[in-house]
């Protein structure tokens, strides 16, 4: 009888101290984007940059563009959506983001260059604001026969990506016709990888690789080949 | 063991500190909140991914039911219940605000509907400050979202600069100057009924707090609003029923937790707010607010509910070991309770400071 209450309390306890481990974060999307990738493969059958276009959700554009200056048909001027691109593509630069963008071919990670193209669009009467830019790879590589890799996905997943719009993936470049590309949703996040995750220690420079890894498909994948 | 599961308690409290404290690198696209925040044991971080999972459900589903509100009185009710479901799953994911104020509740032995109360207070201050906030800044000053974003990086600093001072108190008065009370005593018996002050200093005229080690459930009338801190070191073991403890609460003492809590406004709520006033339906956005507090308020309360609960329950195991063990117990979990405010206020303070806020 004593132990049996003395064995209910401790499980009470326990049982709050559970709930009260409030900051033990996983991320919860708070933006969403439709996006579409293409890729361009040169005459060498190579890849040499994926060509991204993010649309991001409309309750994002309301805040994002809250207090620009509007034009009478609620219009931004190039110079706001310019200075807006290049904030994002240096925030989108730093090593914990790295545009959310991977390269793999035979299990190496491409190294990409500086993007450029970089523009943002607004489209006043949905809210909705739309980045482009183009991620060239440092040096263009061949898929080959095992095929390349390119994923896109948040590992902190406080952005949502969707490929969902008719042609969001594509080839491009001057030799697209000699090569394939296929799709692939990312799976539910399950308990398992939920784990992992949260396993990782809180190194931002050891993040992204370590991330990657344990979120294998978990990305929006686009597995390119050239046969 | 009966400091075991107080142990367990501070263990599973701090836990919590390192991922809210990471989650304070700003993410590329400057949302007032970044979602980088993992930490805790695995099994913890499921739930709350499961957690997340839901909110996200329902999040995305406020612009629909903003602009079918528009166009449809009688939608309002959808946007109404889908924010205090947002609410309800925003409260019990991540986030300081029901650590403080279960903390607080243990270390002052509040009772279930003191805590309660707190919860509610602080969430509908919380839900009032993104109100304001939106309505002062973008509003009336058609401020940018960089500079909604500095408000809330201001207020977030503020707040938590709020529950380390909030846990620096309560370590003093809850962990240390029981233990200066308790050296006092031991020198001497005398020196010790003049040191058993509570702090109204009202005078101690009551009998009470000598170095008795019986248990003996005596009513001590005047206790309701006060703290029961030295209790502890008096080495008696005296259970107040939760009717006497049951007064009203404090706020004096209490507006600290509350601020600490609400003055950082949830940027779900913030962003809604825009986004109903981009539509030019602004009042959609505060109900939607209100609605998102009132959620995130009933959670906290069930929360902090059930930490007087565990508080109790330890309470009652300390009682079965003796009188004196019932009384280290009590001042365990109420020290270590404190402890948890300052250790989490710490971090989070560090971490907004590490992140350059």
């Amino acid at each position: 009888m004593e132990r049996k209450s003395a064995r209910r309390g401790h499980a009470a306890l326990t049982a709050a101290g559970m709930l009260l481990a409030a900051g033990a974060a996983s991320a919860h999307p708070h933006m969403w984007i439709d996006a579409r990738a293409a890729i361009d493969i040169d005459e060498q059958q190579r890849i040499t940059a994926v060509r991204q276009v993010w649309r991001f959700d409309d309750m994002f554009g309301a805040y994002a563009t809250q207090g620009l200056k509007k034009g009478k048909d609620g219009s931004l001027s190039p110079e706001i959506l310019q200075g807006m691109a290049r904030d994002w593509m240096q925030a989108l630069g730093e090593p914990i983001s790295h545009y959310f963008t991977r390269v793999t071919v035979d299990g190496k990670t491409a190294v990409f260059a500086a993007p450029r193209d970089a523009r943002v669009d607004w489209d006043p009467k949905t809210t909705r604001l739309t980045l482009s830019f183009t991620l060239p790879l440092a040096t263009p590589v061949a898929p080959g026969a095992r095929g390349a890799q390119v994923d896109i996905y948040d590992p902190t997943y406080f952005v949502a990506y969707a490929f969902e719009e008719n042609g969001a993936v594509s080839l491009g470049g001057q030799d697209a016709r000699a090569c394939t590309s296929a799709y692939r949703k990312p799976k539910e996040l399950d308990w398992k990888t939920m784990q992992q995750l949260a396993a990782i220690p809180a190194d931002p420079d050891a993040l992204p690789d370590e991330l990657f890894a344990i979120t294998k498909g978990l990305t929006h994948r686009i597995e390119v080949r050239c046969p | 063991m009966p400091l075991a599961p107080a142990l367990l308690l501070l263990t599973v409290l701090l836990l919590g500190g390192p991922g809210a404290a990471m989650a304070q690198g700003a993410h590329p696209f400057g949302v007032p909140e970044s979602g980088a925040g993992m930490g805790g044991p695995g099994w913890l971080a499921g739930f709350f991914g499961q957690v997340s999972v839901w909110q996200s459900h329902f999040y995305r589903q406020l612009t629909g039911a903003v602009r079918a509100w528009q166009a449809d009185g009688g939608a309002a009710w959808t946007l109404i219940g889908l924010s205090f479901a947002y609410g309800v799953f925003h409260a019990l994911g991540p986030g300081h605000g029901k650590a403080v104020i279960s903390s607080y509740v243990l270390a002052n032995r509040q009772t279930a509907r003191n805590g309660a109360l707190l919860a509610l207070v602080s969430a509908l201050i919380q839900a009032l400050v993104a109100i304001a906030l939106v309505a002062a800044l973008a509003l009336v000053f058609n401020a940018t979202a960089a500079t909604m974003n500095n408000a809330t990086r201001w207020l977030e600093l503020i707040s938590y600069a709020l529950v380390t001072l909030l846990g620096t108190w309560l370590v003093w008065v809850k962990a240390i100057r029981p233990l200066l009370r308790g050296r006092a005593r031991r020198v001497s018996v005398a020196a010790a009924h003049d040191s058993h002050g509570h702090f109204h200093g009202s005078g101690d005229a009551h009998a009470h707090g000598h170095a008795h080690v019986d248990a003996h459930p005596h009513a001590h009338p005047h206790h309701n609003l006060h703290d029961h801190g030295a209790d502890c070191a008096c080495g008696h073991a005296h259970a107040p029923a939760p009717e006497q403890v049951a007064g009203p609460l404090n706020w004096r003492r209490a507006w600290a937790a509350v601020l600490a809590v609400g003055l950082r406004p949830c940027s779900g709520a913030l962003i809604v707010l825009v986004f109903a006033l981009a539509q030019g339906f602004f009042l959609a956005g505060v109900a939607s607010a209100l609605a998102m507090g009132l959620g995130t308020g009933l959670t906290v309360a069930v929360l902090a509910c059930l930490a007087v609960a565990a508080g109790g329950a330890a309470e009652r195991i300390g009682h079965r070991l003796s009188s004196k063990g019932a009384a280290r117990l009590r001042y365990g979990v109420e020290a270590l309770a404190a402890l948890a405010v300052l250790l989490l206020g710490v971090m989070l303070l560090g971490g907004v400071i590490a992140g350059g806020g």
